[in-house]
């Protein structure tokens, strides 16, 4: 018989930094696959709007997301900003629970098979104009931020301010803002090193993509080709982890030859910063996910992992 | 089915519904119908088309679109501008075709004020025309002159550069500054066409043979009529460029201080003011109905294959960088006479810089070609959103062929200076070069 | 033409309003930049408001604009036609016009209830149901569908006046 045909997409353009391993990770399981099920990624936001994908995934108008940030999930889901805030990788998330929770809550909320997640422990940044050395900084200071970051942004003293990505380059030259959250990679592909003077460390949240099948067609797949396609997940998880540190490397020396500079807060005042950025933007994430909010944040965390799992533990 | 066929009947279908007359809105949205229908799978593709809708207008960047709308309307409707008009003739004098001097000259100013082709064109169009109607400008030659306001996404601030930027991962604020000198380019090719068709045709433009005017009355009426006028510009221009504000924030200022302005040439009405609202909610209600239509439309041509198809088909055959270039470049001419600029580039450009980056070529120079490319794809008949705009905005006694005849001969000057730009590459690059990074 | 029905009101009412919101979004923009520079207090809500704006006045001037003959066309086909042959055209156009318009009219309906009962959010720093601007589509093609069919109920007049002029000769 002929094989399945998924149709996939990403939320990004097809060359964009983030689809890094996406081309890899569709030859694998084509190739492994042949004759049973190939995988067909039409396209980014050119076939279907970003926002809109989860729409078209949940209706079955499109088959696969290949690369797909959680928060854009929020308009049908909402524990899915709560993604962003584990402490934990993917390959960790599989033996502390949290990746069956995740599981449940795609079939429950988009109708979807969640596979897995391609970037790990990629942080995002506070990118700034006025060197902060202590907490007291932050006052006045004007942020462009995500709806999620208002909490711990107005927790800060400072003020959030909602402006789409296209207009943070200009924003920044112009001192409309004095900052902007980014992740660590995909900052320097709009330009945004030459407006940003300092890159303040530590880091917070992490990058959260996810790869989903809706789950009709989810259940025509063989179990055996199921099979294959979690196994090629689950290697390319480490894989696509790697190699986006690598680029983000890359990304660090351009901001440096662009003359930026990364300042570190001291010991106390990061530990306080980290507090206030956690616990605000967990309360506001539990505020809107009751159900499933306290479940996640304890399968999220360090502690949820069962002794001896990692040799790193 | 190929590519090719699928390509061949959903832009074959476009056509002839356009050339039937149906508004181009409804158009597009038969294409798309029956396409989602056929393509995405049914009722379930209809309801995703509805969503599509939403998604294509509910978005911010388009607020400089009305804004920069209304500005035109309140200064052209006040009257206020044609006393500066009349100033300008009693100091240029004799030359032949000066109100298109003065329409090039303006939209290459306002270009620096603006972000927004659409905006400068309506405010150019809904300005300049009635004037230069009035003195017997061939109607085709004075509509022309007035999409120089596609300018305004060329020189910078451009909301557009700053997207193209982004899509094709070149430095934003290289692509900005290395905008100046090939927009100037086209001015200047406009110019020059201006002053030689008035030569070879005198009946193109007909001017009165100028009054003389005593110095006092001059510098009395650029006192009054000049200055105020250019101290809005000057505003303007001063909050974007010394850093106070982004251009959607200029343009809300623009309008606060024309209307300011209106007032206190004692013209400010209620009437105006109304009229100036119905006529911006006529040119934004009819831009957006189309954006509407022309997002779900890209998407199919996405969805169904056929636009990388034929990306593909045309890379290849292994051919020279420039053969490349040339090549890539005319396909932006042809997409750009049916599509709407973002969706061209979301459809090209993760085939195009792969490419372009193997082949040794400048990815900035070649990005730069792109964006004076799409400047052209805004009045390319049929489908081009100054078109559109063009044809809310000029007199009634236009005709469509007015419009698309003065677009085709500006779009000639359009190419030579794409032409002169792909042969001085220095002319896209020499500012850029100057920046630290 | 002559006294306004109940419809003119509704869709000249409604481009209004249009018109009203759009002020209302440079009047908020203003706001918020006097608020920024002057008080350092920018408003968070001003850009979504913005763009539901921006998305309500296509949808509530659309019909209104149709009536005023304001979507653009290509009319070079018009030239070309006698007159009777234009009021052809013009039937195939209302008729075809009002067609799409009761599908998207449609569909735009059930899609709004289906986010409805899904709980679909457009979420920005506040959230809202998204089947209301589903609905205000569904809205916007309806005004659309009755005004096709208004101007082709124009267009069989026309012709059959036209018919007597000539039966008339
Ligand atoms: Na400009
Ligand atoms: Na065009």
């Amino acid at each position: 018989s002929a094989p399945i045909i998924l149709k996939a997409v990403t939320a990004f353009p097809k060359n964009h930094a983030n689809n890094d391993t996406i081309q890899m990770f569709v030859d694998k399981i084509n190739a492994r696959c042949k004759g049973q099920l190939e995988i067909r990624w039409l396209g980014g936001p050119e076939v279907t709007a970003a926002f809109d994908q989860v729409n078209a995934l949940k209706a079955g108008t499109i088959d696969m997301v290949l690369y797909y940030p959680f928060g854009y999930m929020k308009q049908l889901m909402p524990e899915a900003e709560a993604k962003g805030l584990t402490e934990l990788a993917e390959w960790e998330e599989r033996k502390s629970g949290a990746y069956e929770l995740w599981e449940e809550i795609f079939a429950k909320r988009v109708n979807a098979k969640y596979l897995g997640r391609f970037h790990s422990l990629i942080p995002f940044m506070l990118y700034v104009n006025k060197k902060i050395t202590k907490l007291e900084d932050f006052k006045g200071m004007k942020i462009r931020v995500m709806p999620l970051y208002v909490p711990f942004i107005k927790a800060l003293g400072a003020s959030p301010i909602l402006i789409p990505p296209t207009d943070i380059h200009t924003a920044m030259e112009r001192k409309v803002v004095d900052g902007f959250c980014w992740p660590r990679v995909g900052m320097t592909s709009w330009g945004l090193q030459e407006v940003t003077k300092y890159m303040l460390m530590p880091g917070f949240f992490q990058m959260e993509p996810a790869t989903m099948i809706n789950m009709d067609k989810w259940k025509q797949i063989p179990k055996d080709v199921q099979a294959i396609i979690m196994d090629t997940m689950k290697d390319m998880e480490y894989v696509a982890t790697m190699r986006q540190m690598m680029i983000m490397e890359k990304e660090d020396s351009v901001r440096l030859k662009a003359g930026m500079e990364f300042i570190q807060l001291p010991p106390e005042e990061a530990k306080k910063f980290l507090k206030i950025v956690n616990d605000e933007t967990w309360k506001f994430v539990i505020q809107s996910a009751p159900e499933y909010g306290p479940k996640l944040q304890k399968a999220s965390s360090k502690k949820a992992l069962p002794k001896g799992a990692f040799p790193w533990q | 089915m190929e590519w090719y066929t699928t390509f061949a009947i959903i832009l074959g279908s476009l056509i002839f519904l356009m050339m039937l007359g149906f508004p181009i809105f409804i158009a597009f949205t038969i294409i798309n119908i029956v396409g989602i229908y056929f393509f995405w799978g049914g009722a379930d593709g209809l309801m995703q088309l509805s969503h599509t809708i939403f998604s294509s207008i509910s978005n911010f960047v388009l607020l400089p679109v009305p804004v920069f709308i209304l500005m035109g309307e309140l200064i052209a409707r006040s009257g206020v501008f044609s006393f500066t008009i009349k100033t300008l003739d009693k100091w240029i004098g004799g030359l032949r075709g000066r109100l298109a001097l003065l329409g090039v000259g303006s939209a290459t100013i306002f270009a620096a004020l603006s972000g927004s082709a659409q905006g400068t064109t309506a405010m150019l169009g809904s300005i300049l025309l009635p004037e230069m109607y009035q003195r017997g400008y061939k109607r085709y030659f004075a509509v022309g002159s007035c999409f120089a306001g596609a300018l305004a996404m060329i020189i910078p601030p451009s909301a557009f550069a700053v997207i193209l930027g982004a899509l094709a991962e070149v430095s934003i604020g290289k692509l900005l500054i290395g905008g100046i000198i090939p927009g100037l380019v086209l001015a200047f090719c406009y110019v020059a066409y201006i002053i030689i068709a008035t030569r070879v045709d005198p009946n193109i433009a007909h001017d009165y043979s100028p009054q003389k005017y005593p110095w006092s009355d001059k510098i009395m009426s650029f006192v009054k009529y000049v200055l105020p006028f250019g101290s809005i510009m000057f505003l303007v221009t001063w909050l974007i460029f010394f850093g106070f504000c982004t251009p959607t924030e200029s343009a809300v200022l623009g309008v606060a201080g024309s209307i300011i302005l209106i007032a206190c040439y004692g013209k400010l009405s209620l009437g105006i003011i109304k009229e100036s609202f119905v006529n911006t909610v006529k040119i934004t209600v009819m831009m957006f109905m189309i954006l509407t239509g022309a997002t779900a439309f890209g998407q199919l041509l996405a969805y169904t294959g056929a636009s990388q198809g034929l990306c593909e088909f045309v890379v290849s055959y292994n051919l020279s960088p420039l053969v490349t270039v040339i090549i890539m470049q005319a396909l932006f001419l042809i997409l750009g006479c049916f599509m709407e600029q973002v969706s061209i580039l979301m459809v090209t450009l993760p085939i195009f810089m792969p490419i372009v980056r193997s082949l040794d070529i400048d990815p900035l120079w070649f990005v730069i070609l792109i964006l004076l490319n799409m400047g052209v794809a805004m009045k390319s008949p049929p489908f081009g959103l100054t078109l559109f705009v063009m044809q809310g905005v000029a007199p009634k006694e236009t005709t469509i062929r007015d419009i698309y005849l003065g677009a085709t001969v500006f779009i000639i000057c359009d190419v030579i200076g794409l032409l002169i730009v792909f042969l001085f590459p220095q002319l896209a690059l020499f500012l850029p070069n100057f920046m630290k990074y | 033409m002559g006294r306004k029905g109940i419809f003119d009101w509704i869709i000249d009412g409604l481009a209004y309003l249009g018109g009203i919101l759009l002020g209302c979004a440079v009047v908020i923009k203003f706001c918020d930049i006097i608020l920024r520079y002057f008080f350092n207090k920018p408003l968070t809500w001003d850009i979504e408001i913005t763009e539901y704006i921006l998305f309500a006045v296509a949808f509530f001037g659309a019909a209104w604009l149709l009536k005023v003959g304001g979507h653009v066309r290509i009319d070079v086909l018009d030239t070309m036609l006698s007159e009777r042959g234009r009021t052809y055209l013009h039937l195939l156009h209302s008729a075809v016009g009002a067609l799409v318009s009761i599908i998207l009219s449609l569909m735009s309906f059930v899609a709004a209830a289906y986010s409805y009962r899904d709980g679909l959010k457009v979420v920005k720093i506040y959230t809202i149901g998204k089947y209301y601007f589903l609905l205000i589509i569904s809205l916007g093609f309806f005004l659309l569908l009755v005004e096709f069919v208004r101007q082709f109920a124009t267009g069989i007049r026309t012709l059959r006046n036209q018919s007597i002029e000539k039966g008339g000769e």
